[in-house]
């Protein structure tokens, strides 16, 4: 008998590798113009399962944003600055990703519900205030000229915008795959005990505080390695890169597609890339059309599209099941 | 030897007094009851054992060593278990996932990341030990939402149990149970092992009088009354306050 | 500077000001989010639509005055119908799905208004009777702002009782104390919500009005007090008019002075003030009720 829990996780992967397949396919037969959005996506993809770790544990961000921004700093300032290789500026920026979010999360993690997500909106905001006057990285006007990784020795041209838009998709595949393996994992699953109960897990011994610490860190080392990506995919930085527009941007996409999923993010990335470049060509007003799309997601599927498809498969499995079976309600399994 | 000991234990809420200078002494492997009318502060009491609430002034030993400033997760680290009243799980994992994530937690295991949960094999068997002692060998595989509330409240031991602890600090582990689970519920208690130090809050006086070695009344947040259940039976000031005449009628018959 | 003593009591009288305005719109935040644990990111789009509304009444000849008697209604007017419309079909459906609709929300509110009076700024005027300046112990101060000031003052006054003193205000205070208990009571939590949603975009729509003439009315003012709100309102803590109050104060005294110590990084000042406060009490200052960790 396959379990309620091992059907969802199936169903879950299921839906990523479909993912992985339309990418690829959209990578290898469209144009130019169309790279430069999958390797958006594919960025977005990686930011989304950053903030989807951390939701595992039940908190929600506001302030991602300010993590993607110390990745894509630490990147541009070790290679434009200091004119250090971008394989090295990369490892820096993840580390650095892991520090600030350390530091940050010692206050931020104490707190949860709204409280967390104000206290992550004011700690992006000022680094936002910062860049926004900071003259090392020329303030609001941004810098530019920045660098892509060097792989031509092993054959590799990332200026050619369908392999650093293969390269991203396959960094989003990887970063995929390792937080399906942390779900899965006891740290995983006490992470989700966390989010159901946390006082439970508390009075289990279980040490809630370092938990969500840890849970802040790692989705903060993710959160910079995208950010490295992303301004490599830009070739600029500037504060608009850490302003809350970006942290609601990728909230956004986590919650089309489903928060608690994993596959989730990635996919409401590309539906909220798409959209944007689909309704920013076709409309002047177009942020009423996104507004309403928004909207009307949150009324069909508050529990996003993959929420939503795994609601749907659990309401046809149970009716399946031989009746008196204790089934599963089609709660987020992670 | 002494287990677990309170001395001059005082919390208040606002001007509420709820536990006024309690002085109570657990022997090890002593099965206690806290008995008292509703609102006389047990689960408070309990609260203040497990470290859940913070008293405004005594203290509380454990094995001799002051643990009044240890929170509730340091407290669940060293040997003191409790179950909630209120059902107090993980709605969406399965029985055994909730013990096995218990199980985890007291093994240390529970921090591996690069593992898979499924790999833990020992926190597992241990889990469907766990439950089947408490009667939920069939249930291994439902989720807890779905489960009935007499199952939940044998969960809600279970996850206590899964703790290996040495003190076990049960809130009215049987209210809302049918008979036949309350008559099996007496049986786990009865049956744990002599090792264990139990207290227990219960409202049925026929369980409290049957497993009880000692039983401590609360009033008020007072200790009205302690002793054996031939001495508290006895008791006038017990009678009159609390039981009432005819509690002893049909608790004595059992 | 901030030695010279005219110069401190001018910006002391401008923090006060600006918390007043801050107030108007936190307490409807505040309250819906403790009674309903609703968090509605569109607040501030009643806001700048009751401004919007101000602006189109002076236009057509209206009096500030009247502006002010009208704007608040069709704000709360329009706050209703979004409530009963779309709102409350994610009333429980967490935060999230929250937030997915009232972005959305505001982003088809902003839009709405670009369209209608393009992406300048509109100016409303101040009212004639109070556009010259009161001689305060020597300091001369805009009438106008001191009418904000008394007005803050009165709303809080009136909230006060209104909270304290009426059997509106008990249903309400219960339904945030213990929602569950209320409703066994046989309360009708919607109906007493539903109240409460329109008063709180009432008072928005007020804040809307006042703060035309002195910040101007132009799309996207909608978000930039909203975040200010939000501060405010998990400074102060969740569903307490006292903890609006505070809260309100201390944000708008943050923000002022920042702006004055800190020219460069006004901002700055507001997330250290919230740092600090939930650094030591993680659920703001004065909450209505204690929320354990587990939220």
């Amino acid at each position: 008998m396959m379990s309620m829990m091992a059907n969802r996780t199936f169903v879950r992967r299921a839906i990523g590798v479909a993912l992985i397949v339309a990418a690829l396919l959209a990578q290898r037969f469209s144009g130019f113009f169309a790279q430069e959005l999958i390797a958006e996506a594919a960025i977005l993809g990686i930011f989304t399962l950053s903030l989807d770790l951390l939701a595992t544990c039940g908190l929600v961000s506001f302030g991602h944003a300010g993590l993607l921004g110390v990745g894509a700093y630490i990147f541009g300032g070790m290679t434009v600055l200091m004119g250090l290789p971008p394989a090295l500026a990369i490892i820096a920026a993840v580390l650095g990703g892991i520090v600030i979010s350390f530091l940050v999360g010692l206050l931020a993690v104490r707190t949860s519900g709204a409280f967390f997500i104000m206290v992550t909106l004011a700690a992006a905001e000022m680094f936002y205030a910062w860049g926004f006057r900071s003259k090392l990285f020329n303030g609001a006007d941004g810098m530019g000229g920045i660098p892509r990784l060097d792989l031509k020795p092993i054959g590799l041209d990332l200026d050619n915008p369908e392999i650093f838009a293969l390269l991203c998709i396959g960094l989003c595949v990887v970063v995929w795959l390792l937080l399906e393996l942390v779900v899965a994992s006891p740290f995983g699953r006490t992470l989700a005990a966390i989010r159901q109960n946390p006082s439970r897990v508390a009075a289990l011994g279980g040490r809630v505080f370092a938990y969500r610490l840890a849970a802040f860190t790692a989705s903060g080392a993710i959160a910079a390695l995208a950010g490295a990506f992303k301004v490599q995919h830009t070739n600029f930085i500037s504060p608009d890169l850490v302003s809350w527009f970006v942290s609601g941007d990728v909230l956004i996409a986590l919650v089309i597609g489903g928060m608690g999923t994993l596959v989730g993010g990635p996919l409401g990335a590309a539906i909220l890339v798409i959209l944007k470049e689909v309704l920013s060509s076709s409309f002047g007003h177009w942020y009423l059309f996104l507004g309403a799309i928004f909207a009307f997601v949150a009324l069909a599927l508050p529990r996003g599209i993959v929420g939503w498809l795994l609601d749907m498969i659990g309401r046809l499995s149970q009716r399946k099941a031989p009746a008196g079976m204790p089934g599963s309600s089609a709660e987020a399994e992670q | 030897m002494i287990a677990l000991e309170t001395r001059n234990l005082n919390k208040s809420f606002g001007s509420l007094q709820v536990t006024q200078n309690v002085n109570l002494a657990f022997e090890q492997g002593e099965r206690s009851a806290i008995i008292g009318p509703n609102g006389a502060g047990k689960t408070t009491f309990f609260n203040l054992l497990a470290g859940e609430l913070r008293p405004n002034s005594g203290s509380i030993l454990f094995e001799g060593r002051d643990i009044t400033s240890l929170d509730s997760t340091s407290r669940a680290r060293i040997g003191i278990a409790r179950s909630f009243q209120r059902n107090n799980l993980f709605p969406d994992y399965t029985v055994r996932e909730n013990l096995a994530l218990a199980c985890a937690l007291r093994a240390g295991t529970a921090p591996i990341f690069w593992r898979p949960m499924r790999s833990l094999t020992s926190a597992h068997t241990e889990a469907d030990e766990v439950a089947a002692q408490v009667g939920l060998q069939d249930s291994l595989g439902a989720t807890v939402r779905n489960l009935s509330y007499g199952s939940q409240r044998q969960l809600e031991v279970a996850l206590a149990l899964a703790c290996r602890p040495k003190i076990l600090l049960l809130d009215e582990p049987t209210s809302g149970m049918s008979p036949e689970e309350t008559a099996r519920m007496h049986d786990l208690i009865t049956g744990l092992p002599r090792t264990l130090t139990v207290i227990i809050i219960e409202h049925d006086m026929d369980i409290v009088l049957d497993v009880a070695d000692k039983i401590a009344v609360l009033d008020y947040g007072r200790v009205l009354e302690q002793g054996t259940p031939a001495e508290i039976r006895a008791s006038k000031i017990v009678r009159e306050r609390y039981l009432g005449e005819d509690a002893f009628g049909a608790g004595g018959a059992s | 500077m901030l030695l010279d003593p005219y110069f401190f009591a001018e910006q002391v009288l401008n923090s006060l000001q600006f918390s007043m305005l801050l107030f108007l719109l936190a307490i409807g935040l505040s309250v819906v989010f403790g009674l309903m644990d609703y968090l509605n990111l569109a607040h501030g789009t009643i806001y700048m639509f009751a401004a919007y509304v101000a602006f189109t009444i002076t236009q057509l000849g209206g009096s500030f005055w009247a502006a002010l008697a009208l704007a608040p209604f069709v704000a709360a007017a329009v706050g209703l119908l979004l409530y009963f419309l779309l709102l409350k079909r994610v009333e429980r459906s967490g935060h999230l799905a929250q937030v997915l609709l009232t972005v959305g929300i505001i982003y088809m509110g902003t839009d709405l208004m670009r369209i209608a009076y393009g992406d300048l700024p509109k100016g409303v005027a101040q009212p004639d009777m109070l556009n010259g300046a009161v001689n305060l112990f020597g300091i001369l101060y805009p009438s106008y702002r001191l009418f904000l000031i008394g007005l803050g003052l009165v709303v809080m006054i009136a909230l006060y009782f209104a909270l304290e003193r009426t059997r509106l205000g008990a249903l309400v205070r219960a339904g945030v104390d213990d929602r569950a208990t209320a409703e066994t009571l046989g309360i009708d939590i919607g109906k007493v919500f539903a109240l409460v949603f329109a008063i709180g975009t009432y008072l928005a729509g007020v804040g809307g009005v006042v703060a035309a003439p002195i910040f101007g009315v132009y799309p996207g003012m909608d978000v930039t007090i909203i975040i200010l709100v939000l501060i405010v309102v998990v400074v102060g803590g969740l569903g307490s008019l006292k903890g609006a109050i505070l809260g309100s104060l201390l944000i708008g005294f943050a923000d002022t002075f920042g702006k004055i110590l800190l020219p460069q990084f006004a901002m700055m000042m507001i997330y250290l003030v919230m740092a600090l406060v939930l650094t030591f009490r993680p659920t703001g200052l004065l909450p209505a009720r204690r929320f354990s960790t587990s939220g």
